[in-house]
C-alpha cells in the first residue's frame, strides 16, 4: 500500500464509521435480522473490513434504543439473536436519509 | 502428532489441537477485554465463530487447528476491533495523551505513564522520584496520589498506543491487543513492590554514602599522605587511592542493583557487570587494607628514626620559685624534682640536627622561658602544613609558687605543694595540673585549666572571657567572675564537690548548680 492509498483508506474508514450505523439500521428496517445476515449483506457492499467492528456497533445501537432484539430458535446450534429497528431508530434513520441526500446534492454540485 | 483436547463454543463441544486452544483462549479473552464484559455479545461472537468454522468444514468430530483460528481472526479482526469508541479507535490519530500505565507500573502506573509519555526509561523516573520523595520530606508522595487520581489509566489498546504517541492504526492496535492479557505478575504483588521500594531506597543510600565517603577521604587524605609530608609514605597514598577505587566500585554496584530492582530486569550483561564489580571491589578493598598496614608501619619507622631527645641544663631555675612560660607551639611539661634543674627537649623533624631554640631569662626569683620554633621545611606545593614537625619540652625543676603561662600548652606535676600556688593563665593558655595542693589561686582570661585530677584543698578561681575550668572535690571553692560580659564570653566551670562554695564573696548553701551572670557553674557529682 503506498502513501496515497493508505491516506485514502484512512479517510474511507472515517466515512464508513457513521455510514455503517446507518446501513445496519437500514438492513434491519424491513424484518428482524440475524447478525450473520447483517454481516453478509454489508460485506457484499464492501462496508465491513473485519466482522469484529459490527458487534460493538450493534450493542451501542441497542443501548441507545435504536435497535431491539429477540431470540429465535434455529435448526442447528444455539438460539439466535434477531435485531429489529425501533420507532426511534426508524426516525433517526429517516433523518439520516435526508442528510445523506443533502450531502449527495452537494457532492454533485462540486 | 499433536495433542487434542475439547472445548465448548456457545455450549457446543469441539475437538481442538492443544496449541490452537491456547491461541483461541488468548483471542477470546482479548475480545472479552475489548468488549468490557458484554456477555450477550460474546455469546453471539462464539455463535458466529461456529458458523465460520462450519463454513470451513469444521463440525462434529473434526478437529480445530491453528489454521482455523488464524482464519477466524482474519474474518473477525483483532481484539482491538471489538471496541466501540467513536472518534478515537479507528481514526489514525497519533496525538499523545498522558495516561497511567498500569501494566508496566509498580503502584499506580503514574511514573510508567510519564515515562511512556516522555519516551524516557521508567527507571530514571523511579530513581528521581525516590530521591525527590526524600528531599521534599514526603510531599512527593502526596503529589503522586494526586496524579494517580487526576490521570486516567490507559485501559484499551488504543489508549495504550496514544499513551506512547503511536499511531492508532489497525495494524498497531492488532499488535498491541495481542499481548494485553495478563495476571498480576510476581513483581507487582504488593509485598514485592514494597520490598523493591525499600531495596531501591537502601541501595541509593549505599550509593550516595559510598560516593560521599570517597570524596571526604580524598579531600582529607591527599594533603595528609602527600609526598610533601615526610612522615607519610607512598604506600599510604596508594592505600588511599586503591581504597577510593573500591568505594567507587561499591557505588557502581549499588547503581547497577538500583537499576535492576527498579526496572525489574536482570540481563546477562547486568549480572556479569555486578559480578565483576564485586570481584574488583573485594580485591581493591583488601589491597587497600594491606597497603594501609604496610604504609602505617613505614611511617612509624620514619617517626622513630627522626625523633631526637636532647638534654639542656637550666641553671637559671635554681633558686627560682616563679616561672613564666611564653607563647609557644611546643608541648611543655613541668615535673617537680630534686637536683639540678634541666630540660629534656624532644624534637621530631626531617633534619635531625636542628635544635629547638630555648631562651631563659632570670629576674629576681622569676624565670622566664621562651621556646622558639623549629625551622620550617622547604615546601614545594600548595599545601600549607606540608612538612609537620613536633616538639616537647619536659622541665625538671624545683617546686614553684607561681606559674604564669602565655599561649601555650603546659602540664604541671607536683607531689605535694604546701605553699600557696598561684596560676595566671593568659589568653590561649591550656594548663593541666596533677598532684596535691594545699591552696591554689587561679586567674583565667580566655584560657582553660584542667585540675579535676589534682587534689586541691581550697581553690580561688577568677574567670573571665570564655574560660573553662574543671575541678575535683575541694574543701572550699571561692569563685570570682565579672557581672557583665559579652554574649560569647561566658565561662564554664565544672566541679565535683565543694564543702563551702562562695560566689563573688557570698556563701551559697546547698550544692545545686549555680548561675552567675558570666559563669555557668555545674557540678559533676552524681549524689
Amino acid at each position: 500500500m503506498n502513501e496515497s492509498e493508505r491516506y485514502a483508506e484512512q479517510l474511507a474508514t472515517q466515512l464508513r464509521k457513521g455510514f455503517l450505523a446507518y446501513c445496519v439500521l437500514k438492513v434491519c428496517s424491513h424484518e428482524p435480522k440475524y447478525t450473520s445476515d447483517i454481516i453478509k449483506r454489508l460485506s457484499d457492499a464492501e462496508l465491513v473490513v473485519v466482522e469484529g467492528t459490527i458487534y460493538p456497533l450493534l450493542s451501542r445501537l441497542q443501548k441507545d434504543g435504536l435497535l431491539a432484539h429477540e431470540w429465535q430458535e434455529s435448526e442447528q446450534g444455539p438460539p439466535r439473536k434477531y435485531y429489529k429497528v425501533t420507532q426511534f431508530g426508524l426516525d433517526v434513520m429517516n433523518n439520516v436519509t435526508d442528510k445523506i441526500a443533502a450531502l449527495n446534492k452537494t457532492l454533485k454540485k462540486l | 502428532m499433536k495433542e487434542i483436547t475439547r472445548i465448548h463454543l456457545a455450549a457446543t463441544p469441539y475437538n481442538i489441537e492443544l496449541g490452537a486452544k491456547k491461541e483461541l483462549e488468548t483471542y477470546v479473552s482479548g475480545i472479552e477485554k475489548a468488549l468490557s464484559a458484554d456477555e450477550d455479545t460474546l455469546r453471539e461472537i462464539e455463535a458466529r465463530m461456529m458458523e465460520l468454522l462450519s463454513e470451513r468444514g469444521v463440525s462434529g468430530e473434526k478437529v480445530i487447528t491453528s489454521a482455523d483460528i488464524a482464519a477466524l481472526r482474519d474474518r473477525l479482526g483483532a481484539p482491538g476491533e471489538f471496541t466501540d469508541e467513536p472518534g478515537q479507535t479507528f481514526v489514525g490519530s497519533n496525538k499523545k495523551r498522558l495516561l497511567r500505565d498500569e501494566q508496566n507500573g509498580m503502584v499506580g502506573g503514574v511514573l510508567a505513564g510519564l515515562a511512556a509519555y516522555s519516551n524516557v526509561d521508567v527507571v530514571w523516573y523511579r530513581i528521581a522520584f525516590v530521591v525527590l520523595a526524600f528531599a521534599s520530606l514526603g510531599t512527593m508522595l502526596l503529589v503522586y496520589v494526586l496524579f494517580w487520581i487526576a490521570i486516567p489509566a490507559a485501559r484499551t489498546a488504543a489508549e495504550r498506543l496514544q499513551m506512547r504517541g503511536k499511531n492508532t492504526s489497525l495494524e498497531n492496535i492488532q499488535a498491541e491487543s495481542s499481548y494485553d492479557i495478563e495476571k498480576t505478575p510476581v513483581h507487582k504483588k504488593p509485598l514485592v513492590v514494597l520490598l523493591r521500594i525499600v531495596g531501591v531506597i537502601g541501595l541509593l543510600g549505599v550509593l550516595f554514602g559510598a560516593l560521599a565517603t570517597v570524596v571526604i577521604a580524598l579531600v582529607a587524605g591527599i594533603p595528609t599522605f602527600s609526598a610533601d609530608n615526610w612522615m607519610s609514605s607512598d604506600a599510604l597514598m596508594a592505600a588511599l587511592i586503591v581504597g577510593a577505587v573500591s568505594g567507587v566500585l561499591l557505588s557502581v554496584l549499588a547503581a547497577v542493583l538500583v537499576y535492576m530492582v527498579a526496572a525489574w530486569k536482570a540481563s546477562k550483561t547486568l549480572i556479569v557487570v555486578s559480578a565483576c564489580t564485586i570481584a574488583a571491589g573485594i580485591l581493591s578493598f583488601t589491597g587497600s587494607l594491606g597497603l594501609l598496614a604496610y604504609g602505617a608501619n613505614q611511617s612509624e619507622q620514619k617517626v622513630a628514626e627522626h625523633t631526637v631527645i636532647r638534654r639542656e641544663s637550666l641553671p637559671e631555675l635554681e633558686g627560682s620559685d616563679k616561672l613564666r612560660i611564653d607563647n609557644t607551639n611546643s608541648i611543655v611539661r613541668y615535673n617537680v624534682s630534686e637536683g639540678a634543674p634541666y630540660a629534656e627537649v624532644q624534637t621530631l623533624h626531617l633534619d635531625k640536627t636542628v635544635k629547638l631554640p630555648l631562651e631563659v631569662a632570670k629576674s629576681g626569683r622569676t624565670t622566664t622561658i621562651k621556646i622558639g620554633e623549629l625551622p620550617a621545611h622547604s615546601c614545594s606545593s600548595w599545601l600549607d602544613d606540608c612538612a609537620p614537625s613536633q616538639s616537647t619540652v619536659t622541665i625538671y625543676g624545683p617546686q614553684l609558687s607561681a606559674l604564669d603561662v602565655g599561649d601555650a600548652d603546659v602540664t604541671y606535676e607536683a607531689d605535694n605543694t604546701r605553699v600557696p600556688f598561684a596560676i595566671v593563665a593568659n589568653k590561649g593558655a591550656e594548663i593541666a595540673l596533677s598532684g596535691r595542693f594545699e591552696s591554689v589561686d587561679m586567674s583565667l582570661s580566655g584560657s582553660s585549666v584542667y585540675a579535676a585530677a589534682a587534689a586541691i584543698s581550697s581553690a580561688v578561681v577568677s574567670v573571665d572571657d570564655d574560660s573553662n575550668v574543671s575541678l575535683g572535690v575541694m574543701k572550699s571553692l571561692a569563685l570570682k567572675a565579672p557581672n557583665a560580659c559579652g554574649a560569647e564570653s561566658r565561662s564554664d566551670i565544672e566541679y565535683e564537690q565543694a564543702t563551702v562554695l562562695t560566689l563573688n564573696g557570698d556563701t551559697v548553701a546547698g550544692r545545686a548548680d549555680q548561675e552567675l551572670p558570666c559563669v555557668a557553674l555545674e557540678t559533676t557529682d552524681d549524689y
